[in-house]
Order: structure tokens, then sequence, then C-alpha cells
């Protein structure tokens, strides 16, 4: 008859102490609370292909998409275009220009980006700059 | 004492006027991948204060720094600490002392950017040299920026040469984490999280590693930012440094 095989004793895992969990807890927690209320940047600035721009213009407003996500961000988040009517972005635009010390022709890109999201989403008006000239010009 | 100089310090430089808006900072331990536009030029006034050292008698030291910022291209900035200064009070028996350290050099690369990226990545250099110091620093930099949020790491790489004939050498190894959140327009609010281990002589057997923790707040207002960390020592009972260290920089840009 064969013996029976003892059973190995485990022994029982250390238990965390609760002043070592709250580190992790306070993580955990705050990640789920901030990452869901971060938008996409799709949501931010919508991509060029979604605008139906002219297949001349789509590399200039790429790059005016580009530049304005990259330079916002350098202060602060950038902001979702349509929280701002075109009124209103008609004084944040050159504010924000001085402030991040952008050049000129990088500041005609963002705004033929900004102004053709505004105009596609029905915000600005149709005889707004994007459909008198091309973006940068 | 030293925190009241240096709200002073702070709140001068907060109602001063400034004539454009300076490249602004979250983080006052942390360096960010982010370099000034090319053509612009940044001032920021650093000031650190640090007290309540194990054996001694009413410890304090405050550490200023000047730093002159220039934008070259898109993605390479090189900065002047015109000077690192210190007022150090030893103890109460000993007094207080004013200092010259250094003056020092800085080169920054951003190689990808944080939001438009999947990883800002950014490479960062460093040399300082005065009477009584020499030292060499290598960084890099990673961050990543998800709408209102900023994640920052930094690895830090240091060589330092200190005393007459820069006789006493010693490397520092430092993980830095941050983390800071946009609460509104200008307000923001995070922690950065240091961990800073010494290695005398490069002998890693003699190795002691600090970790600090604390919030971080930062306002960027109309031509000017303010950024300011108190940090908590985390492991005291391993540590002969300071319990405490508080930091703030103001920017202005020109």
């Amino acid at each position: 008859m064969r013996p029976a095989t003892p059973i190995p004793h485990r022994q029982p895992t250390e238990a965390i102490a609760p002043t070592r969990q709250w580190p992790r807890v306070g993580i955990l927690l705050a990640a789920a609370i901030l990452l869901p209320a971060c938008m996409s940047l799709e949501q931010i600035a919508p991509p060029v292909a979604t605008l139906a721009a002219p297949p001349e213009w789509t590399s200039s407003l790429e790059q005016g998409r580009l530049i304005y996500l990259q330079t916002c961000s350098r202060c602060h988040a950038a902001p979702h275009i349509l929280e701002y009517t075109p009124a209103e972005w008609d004084t944040i635009l050159p504010d924000m220009f001085d402030e991040s010390d952008l050049a000129g022709p990088h500041r005609r890109l963002v705004t033929s980006y900004v102004t053709l999201v505004l105009q596609r989403t029905g915000s600005a008006p149709l005889d707004s700059r994007i459909t008198t000239s091309a973006p940068g010009t | 004492m030293p925190l009241l100089s240096c709200c002073v310090v702070a709140i001068a430089h907060a109602t001063l006027d400034a004539s454009a808006v300076a490249g602004s900072r979250r983080f006052t331990y942390l360096r960010d991948v982010n370099v000034q536009t090319p053509g612009s030029i940044e001032f920021e006034h650093w000031t650190t204060v640090k007290w309540d050292k194990p054996g001694t008698d009413g410890y304090w030291r405050l550490d200023f720094r000047e730093e002159i910022e220039f934008g070259i291209t898109d993605n390479f900035q090189l900065a002047l600490y015109v000077a690192d200064w210190r007022v150090k009070h030893n103890s109460d028996a000993e007094g207080t002392e004013l200092e010259y350290r250094d003056t020092a050099l800085e080169a920054k690369w951003k190689l990808s950017d944080p939001t438009t990226d999947f990883l800002g990545v950014g490479l960062y250099a460093e040399t300082k040299f005065g009477p009584e110091k020499l030292a060499a620093e290598g960084k890099l930099l990673l961050q990543k920026n998800l709408d209102k949020l900023q994640l920052l790491y930094n690895l830090t790489v240091e060589g330092e040469w200190e005393e007459e004939h820069y006789v006493e050498a010693k490397g520092k190894i430092k993980n830095q984490f941050g983390a800071s959140w946009q609460l509104s327009e200008s307000f923001f609010a995070g922690a950065e999280l240091l961990i800073n281990t010494t290695l005398p002589s490069w002998r890693s057997s003699d190795a002691t590693t600090n970790v600090y923790l604390g919030p971080a707040l930062s306002y960027h207002g109309d031509g000017w930012f303010i950024a300011a960390t108190l940090e908590f020592l985390m492991n005291p009972e391993n540590s002969n440094s300071e319990r405490y260290q508080f930091r703030t920089i103001v920017g202005f840009d020109f």
C-alpha cells in the first residue's frame, strides 16, 4: 500500500498592512476618476479627414491641427474647439499667438484649421476666411 | 523664517508686470519635454528652502537660481544659470553664511511630442562650474499629456566634484515622477515623487536614498507663471537629510 502523500503545508501569505495599501488605492482611485474625464485628441481637434476639406488643402490643415495641439498643450490642455464660439475664437487666437510667440505662417495655418472646424460644424458663417483663401496664405 | 522669506520673494515676483507669457511649468523638481519657441527668451527665478535636519539645531538653507532660457529651434533650447547661490544657517551656534556655488549651462532636446505622439521624449544635459564645485548631469525625460492630465518621469544621472581642488566626488541617480491635473484655465494641481540616490565616490556600498513626496501647485498668469512644491521626506528613519523642502519657480517671458 502506497503511503499517502503528505499535503504540503502552505504558509499564509503575508497580509499587506493597510498603511502600505493606501498609496496604491489612491493612485487607482485617481486614475479611475481622472482618465475617463480626459477627452481624446479627435474630440478636442477633429482630424482633417473628417472635415471634407479640399484635397489640396489637406496637408496644410493637418499641419495647422498639429501646431494647434502641440502649441496649446505646452502651457495647458488644448481646448475643445467647439467649446468656444467663432466670436470668442476671434479674441482667443490672437492672444494665444502672442503668448506662444508663434511665427506668422504657423498662425495662418492654425487659423485656417480652426475656422474650418467651426465652419463644418455650422458654428461659423459660410463666408468665413476658409472659403476665400487657401490655408496658410 | 526661511519660509517667510520664500513667500516674500514669490509674492514680489507675482506682483511684477510682464509683457508676454512664459512657457509655463507645472512642476518645480521635474523637467518637462517641451522647449521654448525659437527666438523666445524666458527668465526664471528659483527659490528652494530646506529645513529640519537631524542632529542640527535651528538648521535651514535657502538656495537660489536665476535662469535664462533661449529657444533655438522647434526642438532645441539652451539655458544659462547665471548664478546658483545659497544662504545657509548651519546651527544657532555657527550662524548664517552666504555662498556663491556655481554658474551652469543647459541644453534640452525634444525628440517627440507629449500630446500628439505616443510618448514625449526629451534629453537634457547640464554642466555646473564654480570655485568649489564641478558637475555634469544628464536626464531622460518622458512625458504624456492626456487632455488635462500631465504625467512626467525624469531619470537623472549626475557626477559632482566638490570642495577645494574638487577632491570630493559623488554620483547621484534620481528617479522622479510627477502627475498634474488642470483644475481651471490657469490653475494646476498635482504631486511630485523624488527618489534620489547619492553614491559617495561612486560606491554603491555607501549609497543613501532619500524619498520625497508632496503636492505641486502652479498658476499660469498673463505674462508669468508660478509653480510651487512642498516635499516631505518619506524615509526619515534611513536618512540624515532635511525632513522638508519647498521650492518655488517664478517665470517671465521676454
